[in-house]
């Protein structure tokens, strides 16, 4: 008895933000360099009136077309730009996506990490005897806690929506976790006011004289180094941890795909991971960092290229806000 | 590590233009490539070669060369 991943859809919003667009406003960095050095050239972004929950609606129309929907017993959606602080966002999709009221339904409150997350709790609800298909949900609007002068996170993040059905199998195709957190990183990656704690603050200034961006607290703010030194320090440690726990070595290993943060980042832990690059997905070309929807997407661009088929043994982590990570192996259908 | 080695590593890992060569007096900030890239690119490096991690914070307070070796660890160098 077992859980597997059945389908994957994602949709991404409309409006394009392109690297000529960022340099006309930022100059000092090219098209060109932006490219080469973060492995983005455009990003969609959600419009002002376009929300999380309306992302991951159409992603699930995707992934449920040719489904019955009575079938799905459980709604899980990673967001952290829910459209209100209550009622839960997987509430109002069970009813707009027209779910059974007997289905389960919640929201978690993770960043590019929640796609393993979600896949562990999926697992969970399914080996309990909880859910038989689970409708998993990673959306995120990221572009609308940034500052409009914030060139870093303006060329990095782009809005997206996946929608994965985890289903009951006879034979498990997901298998063993490895999970971590470390809340001592939580200020290096933050929108610190608009929540209970700390509310909007409509005077706080965030550009100095010299056109410096001062972290307000009402925008994301995020400390790249520190992110970067996080990742590098614990994310070979848990690659090494999850092979173990999965009694395989990287050889056994068909192909990684790994939360996309930026092609930078990537390109060192794979050199440090020692994984070739042909087994290693690195493109977020058209969609920038995703956030926690940048795995499913992986998953399903590699689908379509050709680089996973059916049987492949896939390793996945994330890793960021929090700090919290996870990473686990699959066997694509 | 040679110290003529780590300069040409550090120089072709940056990707300079602005400077032929690099020596221990060059003022990193003044760097016309110096930005949060060429930040993450250091500490890359020096995680690389020196299995050392360095913060956001310390490469701040780095103006020379000689600064981000004296971090590293003069130990380090030949």
């Amino acid at each position: 008895m077992g859980s597997k991943i059945t389908r994957i859809e994602y949709y991404l919003p409309e409006t394009v933000l392109t690297n000529e667009e960022l340099s006309r406003e930022f100059p000092d960095w090219t098209p060109e360099k932006i490219e080469q050095k973060i492995g983005i050239r455009t990003r969609h972004i959600t419009r002002k009136d376009e929300t999380a929950l309306d992302l991951a609606y159409q992603a699930a129309l995707k992934v449920l077309e040719g489904t019955d929907r009575s079938t799905v017993d459980f709604v899980l959606l990673c967001t952290q730009s829910p459209d209100y602080f209550l009622p839960t966002s997987a509430c109002i999709l069970q009813d707009k996506l027209g779910l059974p009221t007997t289905a389960g339904a919640l929201d978690f409150n993770l960043g590019c990490s929640g796609f393993i997350y979600g896949l562990a709790v999926a697992k969970g609800l399914i080996s309990a005897g909880i859910a038989r298909k689970v409708l998993l949900l990673t959306s995120e609007t990221y572009t609308k806690f940034i500052h409009p002068k914030d060139k870093g996170n303006k060329t990095i993040f782009g809005d997206a929506a996946a929608a994965t059905l985890v289903e009951f199998s006879d034979r498990e195709a997901i298998f063993e976790f490895d999970l971590g957190t470390d809340g001592a990183g939580m200020n290096n990656l933050i929108v610190r006011n608009c929540g209970i704690r700390n509310p909007i603050d409509p005077k706080s200034e965030t550009i100095n004289e010299a056109g410096e961006i001062i972290p307000s607290g009402n925008h994301i703010f995020m400390n790249g180094p520190e992110i970067f030194n996080f990742t590098i320090k614990t994310i070979p440690v848990m690659i090494e941890s999850v092979l173990r726990k999965n009694k395989l070595t990287m050889n056994e290993i068909d192909f990684c795909v790994f939360h996309q943060a930026n092609k930078y980042m990537l390109d060192y832990l794979r050199q440090k991971l020692k994984v070739p690059t042909e087994k290693y997905y690195n493109d977020m070309l058209e969609t920038g960092n995703t956030v926690s929807a940048t795995i499913p997407i992986g998953l399903f661009k590699a689908r379509e290229k050709g680089q996973i088929r059916p049987g492949s043994r896939v390793l996945l982590c994330g890793f960021g806000v929090g700090y919290s990570w996870g990473a686990t192996i699959i066997q694509i259908q | 590590m040679k110290k003529e080695e780590f300069f040409g590593e550090l120089h072709s890992l940056l990707e300079l233009k602005s400077v032929p060569a690099l020596n221990e007096q060059t003022k990193l900030k003044e760097l016309t490539e110096y930005d949060s890239m060429m930040i993450l690119s250091m500490i890359a490096f020096v995680d690389q070669f020196f299995n050392k991690t360095l913060t956001a914070q310390q490469l701040n307070s780095v103006n020379e060369l000689s600064g981000l070796m004296n971090l590293i660890g003069r130990e380090n160098f030949e």
